[in-house]
């Protein structure tokens, strides 16, 4: 059946004035680098019209001149029917130059395409919708942007985490910047961005626009619409500042040269003029999850401790707009309360969390922050509107029909910021250092209970490894076992008792987390439990006395605003800010 | 069907396979267990109670969506034991013929299927409301266009989809909102509808109108 496919692909190339009668090359701008990785870009090519084979012969002639052993196709590869002849027609004949030269395409879905296309070999996608594949020093990542469902966005960040390649190259149909009929995917957007940037994708190629324009580079990243393989849409590129070049007159593709640490590009019309070229410098990587060398900090002076702002959680440009419409992106079933994940107009993501958590860990993280450790970047808000987060599996009762959510608490999702793992309390580089003792009291002062390893984070940023306490959430309430502790529970803190036998040098701090049962203790988690009393007992004085130095160091209106922002009643603020500084008090009395 | 929130509106005995006094059975025994839970739960959680009416709904409602999923994707393989599965060609005419060798057995296979046997009237006032907010969220621009993208020709349950319309892109944020499907069937929209969509046999097995 192939062979008479290919007797088919030589009687119609015939009928249409073959492909040997092809144009010459004209200008080539690429450096031809040796051992370079080159490949063709056609995006929205499949129209089986003579001017994709016009196109096709463009291709097959800067072959000549310029030898590329793939072609990446960004989508629509096929419109209308897809009957046998269809595929002949729209890919077979117009290419067949090339795919006798054993240039191999590895094609993307667009909006036409039906997703069965993956099983055609010539397509190269191994059965997939969505796949991965390596040439030279670059990975390349092909998308299906017609359905990006969490399972895939779940590949996708795998797969780049994974990904030991020099070179990041993204491509699929729908574009995340374009100033055409279509314009920008936001949908799309808010969720691949991110990834992006957090994992150093250099380049990312899409069609769906019928004509080329190449974007300014968005947050490091360098975009190419390139939608004109088959179609054009004449003058559609509207006037926007993100364009750093255009062309919507005619017909185009891309020949791309990667070498090194410089990408080259050449954009060529139908016939043969060069429509744009330039270089695109690699990004910075990712920092290296290696370890070695990497300095590790648990600790830093966060300066004048007078003057820090503690109703805000990384300065004011960072807080969410309360007002503003967030959207959701995804549920994440195994946190303890009802949690997901949405971002904000700014492309921003947040992980929102509700529930009774919401308030004490935004408080918590605003104390462990001006002590000088590291936390999460936290806010309460006391009303959001998320779109599209009606069908949540937990929480569902707390959002209204219109996606109004009451009492949540928000996370920024940093970019630019890995995780490396989790850490223990007692398998750390810090043990028996002033700073994680500091740590220490800092829980016992919290009434944090939950101090199980999972909670624990390293990040790594800046050239440097920060372990942070990334949940908080067990805090101000009373300690005990699962039947007897409480969280946000104002009085129970209050009346709780925080320093417990006090040593000649040594000090145990009161965190009760024993079992209900003394034989529940065969149970491992409940040993680990029992466990985490252990953080908090044997503590040096002066360690402990450090720390209350520094927190004597806070106002009232200081320790007023933590639990503030938050969003408690003046009433439980007080209690609350009474409490604490009876807390520090009893360091500075030790 | 009844909608007094005293009665259950959807009874898993209504799917294939089940046996109506060996759910009377299973429903005790959940009862009980969930009788037992709650009282304990309650003790230690108050605020979290009061927020599980509305919650406990929805679940119920997905529950059922999910079981007549699942009894739809066990229906295929029973339908298409024996044929030639999708795999890597060369050759476009395979990949046809097989599709539409799929397509044949499932219809047959459900050759009494219905509009709302999967996408039943209480799921569908669910999926409307969040595709309505969806849409209404949008700007007006962004409604235009997802509009100009959406293939318009009405459905029938069985159909296969027809290859001179597009598979307009499904909104990745509406898609997040929307229970998730295993694998081998999408949501994607057409002009009012919602349809749910064998992706290798390429049939439109369900579908919901009014959608916008």
């Amino acid at each position: 059946m192939a062979r008479s496919i290919r007797r088919g692909v030589g009687a119609l190339a015939l009928v249409t004035g073959g492909w040997l009668a092809g144009p010459a090359a004209q200008e080539l701008t690429l450096p031809l680098k040796p051992d370079s990785v080159r490949f063709g870009v056609i995006g929205d090519s499949g129209t089986g019209g003579a001017p994709q084979y016009e196109v096709g012969r463009q291709l097959a002639a800067y072959h000549q001149k310029f030898p590329f052993t793939f072609v990446i196709m960004l989508g629509d590869n096929i419109y209308g029917g897809e009957r046998p002849q269809d595929f002949i027609q729209k890919f077979e004949a117009p290419y067949k130059f090339l795919l006798d030269a054993k240039v191999l395409f590895y094609a993307s879905l667009g909006n036409h395409d039906d997703p069965n296309q993956r099983f055609y070999t010539p397509f190269n996608m191994s059965g997939k919708r969505y796949y991965t594949f390596k040439k030279g020093n670059a990975r390349f990542f092909a998308l299906d942007s017609n359905y990006m469902d969490p399972v895939q966005l779940a590949w996708l960040e795998s797969e780049l985490k994974s990904s030991g390649s020099d070179w990041k190259i993204a491509y699929f149909h729908h574009p995340l910047y374009s100033s055409g009929m279509h314009g920008s995917q936001t949908d799309l957007r808010v969720l691949l961005e991110p990834l992006f940037v957090t994992y150093s994708v250099d380049a990312v190629f899409s069609g769906h626009e019928h004509f080329y324009q190449r974007i300014k580079p968005q947050k490091g990243i360098q975009y190419f619409v390139s939608g004109g393989g088959g179609q054009v849409r004449t003058g559609d590129i509207g006037a926007s500042t993100m364009t750093a070049a255009g062309f919507d007159a005619d017909r185009s593709f891309m020949l791309v040269e990667v070498a090194d640490k410089e990408l080259s590009f050449q954009a060529i019309s139908r016939t043969g003029k060069t429509i744009d070229k330039g270089t695109v410098p690699m990004r910075a990587p990712v920092p290296t999850t290696a370890g070695a060398g990497v300095p590790e900090v648990i600790w830093r002076d966060p300066g004048p401790v007078a003057s820090l702002n503690l109703l805000d959680a990384g300065g004011t440009q960072h807080r969410p707009d309360a007002k503003g419409t967030f959207t959701f992106l995804r549920e994440d079933t195994q946190a303890t309360n009802p949690t997901f994940d949405v971002a904000d107009q700014q492309g921003v993501q947040w992980k929102v969390t509700l529930g009774e958590e919401a308030r004490t860990e935004t408080a918590a993280t605003r104390l462990v922050r001006a002590a000088g450790y590291f936390v999460d970047e936290d806010y309460y808000l006391a009303e959001l509107t998320v779109r599209g987060v009606t069908m949540l599996q937990r929480g569902g009762g707390l959002v209204s029909a219109s996606g109004l959510i009451h009492g949540a608490r928000l996370e920024r999702r940093p970019t630019g910021v890995g995780k490396v793992r989790t850490w223990g309390w007692f398998d750390n580089p810090f043990l028996g250092k002033r700073d994680l003792n500091g740590l220490r009291v800092m829980m016992a002062l919290l009434n944090n209970w939950d101090l199980k390893e999972v909670n624990n984070s390293i990040y790594e940023i800046g050239g440097e490894r920060r372990y942070a306490v990334t949940d908080l959430g067990a805090s101000f309430g009373n300690t005990g076992n699962a039947v007897t502790r409480a969280r946000r529970a104002p009085q129970e803190y209050a009346d709780s008792r925080f320093v417990g036998s006090a040593g000649s040098d040594l000090i145990d701090f009161v965190l009760h987390n024993v079992p209900i049962s003394p034989g529940a203790l065969n149970v491992p988690a409940d040993r680990t439990r029992a466990r985490m009393e252990d953080v908090t007992r044997q503590i040096p004085r002066a360690d402990a006395k450090w720390l209350g130095r520094r927190l004597s160091m806070l106002s009232d209106a200081q320790i007023r605003d933590c639990f503030r922002a938050a969003g408690y009643t003046p009433d439980v603020v007080g209690v609350y800010t009474q409490a604490v500084r009876k807390r520090i008090a009893a360091l500075n009395a030790l | 069907m009844s909608e007094s929130p005293s009665k259950p509106v959807f009874n898993i005995a209504h799917l294939p396979g089940r046996h109506p006094e060996h759910d009377a059975g299973v429903t005790f025994l959940i009862h009980s267990s969930v009788v037992g839970v709650c009282v304990v739960a309650s003790l230690a959680w108050p605020a979290a109670a009061r927020a599980q009416p509305r919650a406990t709904r929805q679940a119920e409602v997905m529950a059922d969506f999910n079981a007549r999923v699942t009894a739809y994707v066990d229906l295929t393989k029973t339908a298409t034991q024996g044929l030639p599965a999708l795999k890597r060609t060369d050759d476009p005419a395979e990949i046809a013929s097989r599709e539409d060798g799929l397509g044949e057995a499932i219809r047959a296979g459900r050759s009494g299927a219905r509009p709302g046997d999967i996408l039943t009237h209480e799921t569908a006032r669910v999926f409307r409301r969040i595709v309505k907010a969806d849409f209404r969220r949008r700007p007006q621009h962004g409604q235009k266009v997802m509009r100009d993208e959406i293939p318009h020709f009405r459905p029938k349950v069985n159909q296969t989809y027809p290859s001179e319309w597009p598979l307009a892109t499904f909104p990745a944020t509406l898609l997040a909102a929307l229970p998730a499907l295993p694998d081998g069937l999408e949501y994607r929209l057409l002009s009012e509808a919602l349809i749910l969509r064998d992706v290798k046999a390429n049939i439109i097995v369900d579908f919901i109108l009014d959608v916008f």
